[in-house]
């Protein structure tokens, strides 16, 4: 059902004599939109190889599952052996990277939400955010932009097309590339 | 509460502007060898839903091929932390079997408004007005769901706002090079036929372990080509002669899907079956009431011929381990016997009043 409603929205300014053009217009999006999907699929990937190497690390054996997760997520993406440690390298650097910003984004947060009287809201106070807010939102999905061309850089770029592949089949973020306000919409 | 397609179209050009996304996934892949697996589940608020007033709640549940839950875990972004929520699963498997992650999508409210004048109880800010459109969340089946909701900002009393789950099945690698030709089977009598009404009572379950192999996700076949002799069988019988198998093919190391009896039975690692032996009910009681009267004897009953093969993961074509063992079946005035390879159910009353 809520397929068809990103659908329909996008297909607002378009009259249903245009059906057939308006579907061509929502695949159009989805190829310009590539950095809004990639962003938030790198990002996923990236969270979830360090969970896994994590994992891996406390893992009381390499028999057990969890220290299968790294030779998983390897697998999964279809890279070669030899890739895997730059992955992961560039994984970790990503996670350095991107912790001091949200760091601050939630510090932001924090102090817009400690003007509210008592922790609470009511009808007379402004409720919408701080643009600054989301403008570190989007400072994170360039960090997280770069590291994905630092990774694309540093394989060959059919490795890179299967690798991105199967990071969105994994991360099920296809979709999302549909939806007109994805990754920082106007509000 | 479903939103008709024709309101959304005529929904306000300002509100399209205001769209915001929650992204829910699901995903579960394996090692090489088909030992371990991995099961991610997540939840990803936008830019304009990670603003604070929302904390990212995910579950995350795996189930093997007989439903038992083999790994889970929830986490919530307390404190919009993360902007996500994440649950990353890891646990051993069968080479050959399938697993199944489900994934749990919510966002929590997280800031509290004044109630209206004279109301009472605990508002939340929502600000998405995520409620708006998950009244009613839809399944959608897949691994992927993408929730889409406009505002205008609202309150609501309620605090968790569910998005729809995410479902993502994968199968654990299979080892053609582990997998052998067994030398044999052993046969055990299970229990009278339970999930399929047309053998309950009449059929026999029967579990086969195999000898001189494991080899858990390969299948195992029944060969139709050998004709029994059936002597319930009568001229102008209202049924024909059971004189031969149905041809089932059955996964070793677990239930098969759509056998009714396999979900009762669940075969261990190196089993299969259940192998359900017998004439169905109506037949049973028709040889039981319709011989006598017209003057032939009781008990009567069949005996065919069972040969079984195997075929390996990546293998095309099956491979015979046994030299053909005897399904019996013998119906009385009072009820059944069914055998397989010489191991018999205990006779079992069916009786056509």
């Amino acid at each position: 059902m809520f397929r068809f409603l990103v659908l329909h929205l996008l297909l607002f300014p378009l009259s249903l004599a245009n059906w057939a053009s308006a579907q061509s217009s929502v695949q159009r999006e989805v190829s310009s939109n590539t950095d809004a999907v990639d962003a938030r699929t790198f990002a996923l990937l990236f969270r979830r190889e360090n969970a896994y190497l994590k994992q891996a690390k406390e893992a009381e054996s390499q028999e057990t599952p969890e220290a299968q997760l790294p030779f998983i997520m390897t697998l999964r993406l279809g890279l070669k052996e030899e890739q895997r440690s730059n992955f992961e390298q560039l994984t970790q650097a990503w996670e350095a990277d991107v912790a001091p910003v949200r760091a601050e984004m939630n510090a932001t947060i924090s102090r817009f939400h400690a003007t509210f009287p008592s922790g609470k809201l009511n009808a007379d106070i402004n409720a919408t955010p701080p643009e600054s807010i989301r403008e570190l939102r989007r400072e994170i999905d360039a960090i997280t932009l770069q590291y994905r061309d630092r990774l694309r850089n540093a394989v060959i770029e059919t490795d890179y097309q299967t690798l991105r592949d199967a990071a969105l089949v994994s991360t099920g973020v296809r979709l999302t590339a549909v939806s007109p306000a994805a990754n920082g919409g106007a509000q | 509460m479903k939103i008709p397609s024709l309101i959304l179209l005529l929904i306000p050009g300002s509100i399209y502007a205001q769209s915001q996304t929650a992204n829910g996934s699901s995903s579960i892949s394996f090692n090489a060898s088909g030992t371990a697996g991995a099961a991610d589940c997540e939840t990803d608020l936008d830019a304009n839903t990670d603003t604070g007033y929302y904390a990212a709640h995910v579950g995350c549940i795996v189930y093997d091929v007989n439903s038992n839950k083999v790994a889970s875990g929830v986490f919530t972004d307390e404190g919009d932390r993360n902007g996500s929520a994440a649950v990353a699963l890891s646990f051993t498997t069968t080479p050959g079997f399938t697993y199944t992650v489900h994934g749990s999508h919510s966002a929590l409210l997280t800031t509290p408004y004044d109630a209206p004048p004279g109301a009472y109880g605990n508002y939340y800010y929502d600000y998405a007005n995520f409620f708006h459109y998950t009244e009613d969340p839809t399944i959608d089946n897949s691994n992927e769901y993408t929730f889409f909701g406009p505002g205008p900002q609202e309150t609501s009393q309620k605090q968790t706002v569910l998005f729809a789950p995410t479902t993502a099945v994968g199968r654990a690698p299979a080892s053609a090079a582990s997998c052998k030709v067994p030398t044999g089977e052993t046969t055990t009598y299970v229990r009278q036929a339970l999930a399929n009404a047309n053998y309950n009572p009449s059929g026999a379950d029967f579990l086969q372990t195999l000898v001189g192999a494991v080899d858990n996700g390969a299948t195992v076949k029944e060969d139709t080509n050998a004709q029994g002799h059936d002597t319930c069988h009568f001229y102008n019988s209202t049924y024909p002669a059971l004189e031969f198998v149905s041809g089932t093919t059955w996964t070793i190391g677990g239930s098969t899907p759509n056998q009714p009896e396999s979900q009762v039975v669940n075969p261990g690692s190196g089993q299969w079956g259940a192998d359900t032996v017998g004439y169905p009910n109506n037949e049973v009681r028709y040889y039981q009431q319709q011989r006598p009267a017209g003057g032939y004897s009781l008990p009567c009953g069949t005996t065919v011929p069972q040969q079984m093969s195997i075929t390996c993961p990546g293998q095309s074509s099956p491979t015979a381990y046994t030299s053909g063992q005897q399904l019996t079946i013998t119906v009385d005035s009072t009820g059944v016997t069914d055998c397989r390879a010489g191991v018999c159910s205990p006779h079992t009353a069916v009786t056509h009043n």
